[in-house]
């Protein structure tokens, strides 16, 4: 009896533990397999391109981080990737869903690889249908580098410049933000170097003034044939506070709408026409100082605009430069330099003509060059622009950005 | 354990059993003395679906060799201890739903022919007169009905079973009500024959354990019983129980985390400084009944019975047209909404508005006033009246009834006879059932009207027709008490035929048991839907299933007080009703695939009773084939209610049950007990997924990888270990160490298919955050009890308290949820959604029987 016993519980508690102990795996729907040859790098992508773009028909895919992405609205159905290997752009086929620190998988099934205007990319991205994330808040630190450094073939690479500053920034913002378009400015490194920033009348930091200070950038390298470009992914990404490289000298941008302010002086010798101010045709999308003679008819007149006196004693090699342009037959513009003059009439000063590079007319806009100023290293130095009119003749002159600085 | 010796000759064999037994579990245990019935009734709320039979526990030994009342129920520790301590954990007996269960009101089945399964709030708050019942739990003989695998109980509520008496109960109590009373006052079987029993309660709370869940519960009840001879009786039985009960929501963490509780409910707001509920859940379904008991012969008993039931359950629901979704915890609201597309300013400011701001986490009833006052609009060709342009307020945000009206005429007859070594019952039933739902407006809310249009179908046509939900009726103002969107009779006509043998041997007993049936359904449209004017008013097919059920069983009787139990039930039963049609609401559609349900149930047991020591472990299987499944639910993408409908679904239930109960000095109790099984899908069901306002499926036969993955929502692993001492002034105090493990979230099935993880690669996270199940996290709960009777003049006075959940655990999820929404590609945005068990919580009852 016993054994029929004891046959009976172990039999009830063996069936218990052979039906309930054994753990089964969880059944799987069917996927895909990424085989090893259905990977690819940026490197292998951007090898891969030969002039025509390539249209993918299978599963290649591509593991990358975002290191760009549109939240400040600087791009635009655009985001930037990187891998080991290099960094290239996704045109993304609707905005929105793809974040900076997101590690994803792209299947490039049904994308095109390609260039645009210079800069490599992959075109038609469905963040829906062909990325996927892997991981997301991971921080992709910029490479750091120099302008100098920087080649065509950094398109799409995440950046940072060190010791940089906006050329002229004073009044300025990154973009044109009431009419919504993008504009271009410059950044230089203290020896000069220079790159353009693009920055999307779009981007919540379009109206943002630019920073006056030299410091630190981040931003995306494209390439818009053969032009470099840099783009802010976003405001933090900018730290310009720190001093200048070297002070200038002398520079006066008429971006405050004032022909005289900082020190400046409209004298006239002759006459009643004055230095005014403008802004239709400007170069740089704001206000130029500008002269004409023409009210109703041509008056007769000799008008200065002299600058503050500017130190340029310790000078090493002051340059000065300016942008120009005019229209309309008469007397050329005249730049003049004195280190004897004080104040009140020009005559009063023994003035230089310099040779600086003039617009060839018709108002387009030319750059000085830069005029050599060692010559004249004194302690009360003087620039004029010398406007001279007549009843017969007179043109219209159109200045902006007069800077005078070490070189 | 050597408190289990037990003195005789076959001591050291003795000892070996108990070891092998008691090896298996971590110790033994002692079952409450407690009105068992009234914490079945307790959590009504969370429970209707997975509820044990009631039983009435009582403490005498049982000396007796009589098999059958060895099997009760209410004398296994197993099933006392699992119905008493496990609920807090939706324990469900071996994992079964609850249409596996039979439950029978004096012999008449009372389990629902739609749902297939007892609501037992029918007779909520009745615990005096439901306390007497038979209750069996796995596959067994049954004098009474064919019954389920899961077993069933029968509640006797005749007037002529009560003793003559009265007795009054006051209970204070923090779970689902505050205070309750009952009153029942029985005259006995009275010399002239007659028998009367009348009984009434009232549960009420402002607030129960849960904000915003206000509860209020009558019940009443009265039997009547004549005896006309010695050979005939009559009994007539009436009862019923209004209740109200406001809901609490089911949230995800990232919504309990904001609100600071597990117990934060997004169903209700303040109106005029009052609570108030956007999902009441109410019911009144009375039962009349009439029985005639024909004692033939001193061998032979034909009981035979009528009956009616009626009424209506509800669920109010907010329903809203062209404005805001009014629930506080629509996903768009919530933080995580704005930081999944890194938008940090925004979902850093709702964080702190949900976690300072009160109002942020409720119902906005003045808003919807204020909406619905100000919304002029004129209605052109009212009622399909062309030229009758009126104008009002058309009312934005409704309170609308979600009705179920039932109505149900049945009959049942069971003659049973004993003819030397054998006992023979044999059956006959049948009923007629019709369920009408609709929708009810019962509340406008400031506005003056609402139009019947389906909100969600607007852009499908330029034919206005199309947004109708009832052609018979364009463009109808309705006002509060109009029934509108959809309106419907589901019809369940059933009959069946069965018939058992039991067979006694000295050393063995057998029984057999066959039934046969056949059950019809069909749907009959009460509006022409727009969308489906041919196809949703009238009749819908019927379709036609026929049953049958084979069990069988034997218990061998190794010695006295040894007994080896084996028993096997094969059963074919129909769908349920509400699976049956692609979309009910709209049209008369019936699920391609339907078919009946195939159940396979093997158990075996093994028991032992002795005056101070029962036991019994049990080895069960049982395996459900062909189950059809169907959910409703809006679906964001289609902007439309969805039905995910799967055929072919198949799940295997086995494990163990372990039960020990010891005595120890006569007045120490110890019981263990533990029920360890294995509840899997075990199919690739089809899916079939159709949209409630058009007639293209959105998918047809698509696989659904589902083998093995657990059936959600209950612990597939349950333990206890009870202590409990018995004082010898009538008191006795107790505890319970209840150990809950296995509950997993229930998955969304359309997450295990091809077309979810379409995209993806194995090693991609969102695959695993697709198709992964969630465990949740095991649990300790302890319950203490305590109660001490005594007499005072003619009065017995008995007190009672039970604490739950002594040690005031609040973080034990005891369930959970996938969302049947959700997005492939940000797993993430329709998290889980939980249930946590209630704190502590505690009943004290007084109650005079004179």
């Amino acid at each position: 009896m016993i054994n029929i016993r004891t046959v009976a519980v172990l039999s009830v508690i063996g069936l218990g533990m052979t039906f309930t102990s054994c753990k089964k795996k969880y059944d799987e729907p069917p996927t895909k397999e990424i085989p090893e040859s259905g990977r690819i790098t940026i490197a292998e992508l951007r090898a891969k391109f030969t002039g025509t773009s390539i249209k993918f028909q299978n599963d290649s895919n591509l593991y990358c981080v975002v290191t760009a992405d549109e939240q400040s609205g600087n791009l635009y159905k655009n985001v930037y990737v990187r891998d080991n290997t290099g960094a290239i752009n996704l045109r993304l086929q609707s905005s929105g869903g793809l974040y900076i620190g997101d590690s994803i998988r792209v299947n490039l099934r049904n994308c095109i690889l390609g260039k645009y205007n210079g800069s490599f990319q992959i075109d038609s991205v469905s963040v829906d249908l062909n990325v996927v994330k892997q991981k997301s808040g991971l921080n992709p630190q910029p490479f750091v580098t120099t302008i100098d450094a920087i080649t065509t073939n950094d398109d799409g690479k995440l950046i940072q410049l060190n010791n940089v500053e906006f050329v002229a920034p004073s009044g300025l913002t990154y973009a044109d933000a009431v009419n919504q378009a993008s504009v271009s400015r410059t950044i230089q490194d203290c020896p000069g170097h220079n790159i353009i920033v693009r920055t999307s009348g779009y981007a919540n930091f379009a109206a943002k003034p630019l920073p006056t200070g030299n410091g630190s950038l981040v931003a995306i390298v494209s390439n818009y044939n053969g032009t470099l470009q840099l783009y802010v992914r976003n405001y933090n990404d900018v730290n310009m506070n720190g001093a200048n490289c070297t002070p200038a000298y002398l520079n006066k941008n008429f971006n405050d709408a004032s022909a005289t302010s900082g020190g400046w002086t409209n004298y006239n010798v002759s006459g009643t026409i004055n230095w005014a101010t403008g802004t239709v045709g400007s170069a740089d999308g704001s206000a130029y100082g500008t002269i004409k003679n023409y009210v109703g008819s041509n008056q007769a007149c000799e008008t200065w605009l002299i600058s503050p006196p500017m130190i340029l004693s310790g000078a090493t090699m002051p340059v000065l430069s300016f942008d120009n342009a005019w229209k309309y037959t008469g007397t050329p513009l005249q730049l003049l330099i004195s280190t004897d003059y004080v104040s009140g009439s020009p005559a009063t000063g023994t003035w230089t003509a310099l040779n600086p590079t003039w617009s060839s007319g018709n108002f387009v806009w030319a750059n000085s060059g830069l005029v050599d100023l060692s010559a004249y290293k004194a302690n009360n130095v003087h620039i004029a622009f010398k406007y001279t009119g007549t009843t017969s003749d007179g043109s219209t002159w159109e200045i902006d950005n007069i800077l005078c600085k070490e070189n | 354990m050597l408190y289990f010796y037990h003195p005789g000759k076959k001591k050291d064999r003795m000892k070996k059993i108990y070891l092998s037994i008691i090896c298996l579990i971590f110790g033994a245990s002692a079952y409450a003395q407690q009105d068992t019935a009234d914490v079945v009734n307790n959590d009504t709320a969370a429970a209707t679906n997975f509820q044990l039979p009631v039983f009435n526990t009582s403490d005498d030994e049982l000396e007796s060799q009589d098999v059958s009342s060895l099997l009760q129920s209410s004398k296994d520790v197993f099933t006392s201890v699992a119905g008493f301590h496990f609920s807090p954990a939706r324990f469900r007996f071996r994992g079964y739903n609850a249409e596996n269960q039979t439950v029978l009101v004096n012999g008449v089945n009372v389990n629902s022919l739609e749902t297939g399964f007892a609501s037992w709030n029918s007779w909520g708050g009745l615990n005096d007169v439901t306390r007497y019942t038979e209750s069996r739990s796995g596959i067994s003989a049954s004098r009474l009905t064919f019954g389920g695998v899961g077993g069933y109980t029968n509640i006797d509520t005749r007037a002529s079973s009560f003793k003559k008496g009265t007795r009054f109960s006051y209970a204070n109590a923090n779970r689902t009500y505050r205070n309750r009373f009952m009153l029942t006052h029985s005259t006995g079987m009275m010399s002239n024959g007659w028998a009367i029993t009348i009984s009434g309660s009232a549960r009420l709370a402002e607030r129960s354990y849960v904000p915003g869940t206000n509860f209020n519960a009558y019940s009443y009840y009265a039997s009547i019983d004549k005896k006309i001879n010695a050979k005939h009786m009559l009994s007539f039985v009436g009862f019923g129980a209004p209740m109200s009960q406001a809901r609490q929501s089911l949230e995800t963490q990232e919504v309990y985390d904001l609100a600071g509780s597990h117990y934060y409910n997004s169903y209700w707001g303040y109106q005029d400084g009052k609570a108030r509920s956007g999902k009441v859940a109410t019911s009144h379904k009375p039962m009349l009944m009439l029985s005639h008991i024909f004692n033939i012969n001193s061998n032979s008993k034909l009981t035979s019975s009528v009956y009616y039931t009626f009424g209506k359950s509800a669920l109010s629901n907010i329903n809203w047209y062209d404005a805001m979704n009014p629930h506080p915890d629509y996903y768009k609201y919530l933080p995580s909404y704005y930081s999944n597309t890194n938008d940090f300013i925004t979902s850093d400011y709702l964080t702190s508005q949900w976690q300072t701001n009160l109002d942020v986490r409720q119902i906005h009833w003045d808003e919807f006033y204020w909406a619905n006052s100000k919304n002029l609009y004129t209605v052109q060709n009212a009622n399909g009246v062309a030229g009758n342009n009126i104008e009002g307020n058309r009312s934005k945000y409704i309170l609308e009834d979600q009705v179920s009206a039932t109505k149900q005429s049945g009959f049942n007859v069971v003659y049973n006879t004993r003819y030397k070594n054998f006992f023979i019952t044999a059956g006959a039933n049948g009923s007629i059932f019709k369920d009408n739902k609709y929708r009810v407006i019962t509340d406008l809310l400031g506005g003056d009207y609402w139009l019947d249009y389906d909100m969600f179908a607007e852009n499908l046509g330029t034919e206005q027709s199309i947004a109708m939900n009832n052609l018979d009726e364009p463009n109808k103002l309705l006002k509060v008490g109009d029934k509108y969107g959809y309106n419907y009779v589901l019809n369940v006509n059933n009959v069946e035929g069965w018939g058992q043998v039991e067979y006694s041997l000295n050393k063995l007993d057998v029984y057999a048991s066959v039934s046969l049936g056949s059950t019809t359904m069909w749907r009959t449209g009460n509006y022409r839907n727009g969308k489906f004017p041919e196809n949703s008013k009238g009749d819908s097919e019927k379709k036609n299933f026929m049953n049958y059920g084979l069990k069988g069983g034997a218990t061998y009787k190794l010695t006295g007080r040894h007994f080896l139990v084996a028993n096997g039930a094969v059963i074919q039963r129909a769908p349920e009703a509400t699976v049956a049609f692609i979309s009910p609401r709209t049209r008369n559609d019936v699920v391609s695939g339907l078919r009946s349900e195939n159940v396979y149930s093997f158990d075996v047991s093994y028991m032992v009773k002795y005056p101070n020591l029962k036991a019994r472990l049990t080895y069960y299987n049982t395996q459900i084939k062909n189950q059809t499944w169907l959910r409703s639910y809006f679906n964001d993408i289609y902007n439309n209610n969805v039905n995910y409908i799967m055929t072919g679904v198949n799940q295997s239930n086995t494990g163990i049950e372990l039960g020990v109960e010891g005595k120890l000095f006569t007045s120490f109790v110890l019981t263990g007990v533990l029920s360890a099984g294995q509840y899997i899908y075990t199919s690739r069901p089809m899916a079939q997924i159709w949209q409630d306002n058009s007639a293209k499926e959105l998918a047809i036969d698509r696989t659904v990888y589902l083998k093995n993955y657990h059936i959600g929502n209950m612990p597939q692993t349950c333990a206890s270990f009870g202590f409990k001492y018995n004082g010898k002034q009538n008191w006795f105090a107790g505890f319970n160490i209840n150990y809950f493990d296995g509950i997993y979230v229930e998955p969304n099935p359309d997450r295990r298919t091809a077309e979810a993880v379409s995209k993806y690669i194995t090693d991609d996270p969102q695959y695993h955050q697709l198709i992964d199940q969630e465990k949740l996290p095991a649990a300790f709960l302890v319950d203490a009890n305590a109660g001490k009777s005594f007499r005072v003049k003619s009065y017995f006075i008995n007190l009672n308290v039970s604490v739950s959940n002594v040690l005031n655990n609040k973080n034990f999820k005891n369930g959970g949820m996938e969302q049947l929404r959700y997005d492939n590609t940000l797993p993430s945005k329709f998290p889980n959604k939980y249930s946590y068990a209630l704190g502590t919580t505690y009943q004290a009852q007084i109650s005079f029987t004179f």
